[in-house]
């Protein structure tokens, strides 16, 4: 498969909206681009600073019934500045414009769920407090990439059983590397 | 070639942003980043409640400032050591030492983060007893395909995007990284000697990507040291006059790159 390049982005950090769901990073390719988008791989690190004695925020991707709208257009970063740059129809965008910032909301409705993990909490204000990477896709996409068509996205979400449960004390980062495919 | 780069103990500057390591590629060559990660401790009894720091690294070509050069280490001694141009400035000169003001300490101007993570914390504040778990965070997203700083262009990690209260001086940082740049000089290519008069001969030969110039000899005689002119047409060349008319003359070139 010839890859044309190999990009990130990364969110701001994003709070919680204390509503659920909360979309909080969406990438999309657009109608009439000629290239494929493989997302290789796309995570969410978070931090929570209060307690929470419900169930943790789940982390939830699907694909879009339509393109998403909205929210804040996030850089990409290529891996490499000598090839290829990213078309204009590879879109990635944010839940705010800035790091602890106003939201931005994402437009867009999903379909089915198509992978989901739980994300962190802290059941008593005790302790050290460890983040680590939460997966958005399976580990399988980094040799088995998710392959974006033209007119095709995806939506990473904040969703959990309660509202309370996305607190705006929550913070949340999304990266994410996809190649670009002719 | 690859080598490897390590950070000395840095501490928080208790500010927002930070920079903790820079690589700097003012070489001919690319650079291809291999490895990065960020083990940090806080080494404090007292609590941070704010949100974790966020380690992040960044493209960037901005000029550099301040800062302290790292020791390079070869993977292999017997690998050519690194070109000149390619650098690995630090925060301070020495574990926990005094910091350095190294710049640029955020993304500016177009750049953008290539990829952050929030490191850990500890919610209340130790008093007796307990484990303290360092762990390992690697703010790019390596192994996906290879991250290349281009001629003219830095990688910076730091620490940005939080509150000061999330990297206060008690945080402790140390920044590992592996990059490979292909040190290897290869010799000149497609030498031409061309008659100009019955005294002149033209000897021209396309240029090496690394080279800073080229030692040239006529029957084993030197007749031009790192000789590193402007192209002409794409290519080296050298006019060697007062040559005898029907006589053979050989030629050899050889690259010549200077080395720190």
């Amino acid at each position: 498969v010839p890859i044309d390049n190999t990009f990130v982005a990364s969110s701001f950090r994003t709070l919680g909206t204390a509503a659920i769901p909360q979309n909080i990073f969406s990438i999309e390719n657009q109608a009439g681009s000629a290239k494929q988008l493989h997302i290789r791989r796309l995570s969410v690190v978070m931090d929570a600073t209060a307690v929470l004695t419900a169930v943790a925020v789940q982390v939830r991707t699907s694909r879009l019934t339509s393109l998403p709208s909205g929210g804040t257009t996030l850089t990409k970063v290529a891996f490499d500045t000598g090839s290829p740059a990213s078309i204009s129809q590879a879109v990635c965008r944010g839940a705010t414009a800035s790091d602890g910032g106003t939201a931005t909301a994402i437009t867009g409705t999903a379909t089915s769920i198509f992978y989901e993990s739980l994300g962190q909490r802290m059941h008593t204000a005790v302790g050290q407090i460890l983040t680590d990477l939460i997966p958005a896709v399976p580990l399988y996409a980094e040799t088995q990439p998710i392959i974006l068509r033209a007119g095709q996205a995806l939506l990473v979400q904040i969703n959990a059983s309660a509202s309370s449960s996305n607190a705006a004390t929550n913070h949340y980062i999304v990266n994410c590397t996809w190649d670009e495919v002719s | 070639v690859p080598f490897v780069a390590s950070s000395f103990r840095t501490p928080g500057n208790g500010a927002v942003t930070q920079a903790l390591l820079v690589l700097v590629n003012d070489s001919l060559i690319p650079v291809y980043v291999r490895g990065l990660s960020v083990v940090m401790d806080r080494d404090t009894t007292t609590a941070q409640t704010v949100v974790a720091a966020q380690l992040r690294a960044w493209r960037t070509t901005e000029a550099v400032t301040g800062g302290t050069a790292l020791a390079t280490a070869l993977v292999d001694t017997n690998d050519p050591v690194l070109l000149s141009g390619i650098s690995v400035l630090g925060a301070n000169a020495s574990d926990g030492g005094t910091l350095t003001n190294l710049d640029p300490d955020a993304p500016g101007g177009s750049d953008a983060v290539a990829g952050q993570v929030l490191a850990h914390r500890m919610q209340t504040t130790a008093t007796t007893g307990g484990q303290v778990l360092t762990d390992v965070h690697r703010p790019l997203p390596l192994g996906l395909g290879t991250f290349v700083i281009r001629p003219g262009e830095r990688l910076a990690i730091g620490v940005a995007g939080a509150t000061t209260a999330s990297n206060p001086t008690t945080n402790q940082y140390v920044v590992n990284l592996i990059f490979e740049a292909d040190s290897s000089l290869l010799p000149p290519s497609d030498l031409m000697v061309t008659p100009m008069s019955t005294t002149q001969l033209e000897v021209s030969w396309l240029p090496v990507a690394i080279a800073t110039g080229y030692d040239l000899r006529r029957d084993n005689v030197i007749i031009a040291t790192d000789y590193n002119p402007a192209l002409i047409g794409g290519r080296i060349v050298y006019v060697d006059g007062g040559r005898t008319s029907a006589t053979q003359y050989t030629y050899e070139v050889r690259s010549v790159q200077s080395a720190t």
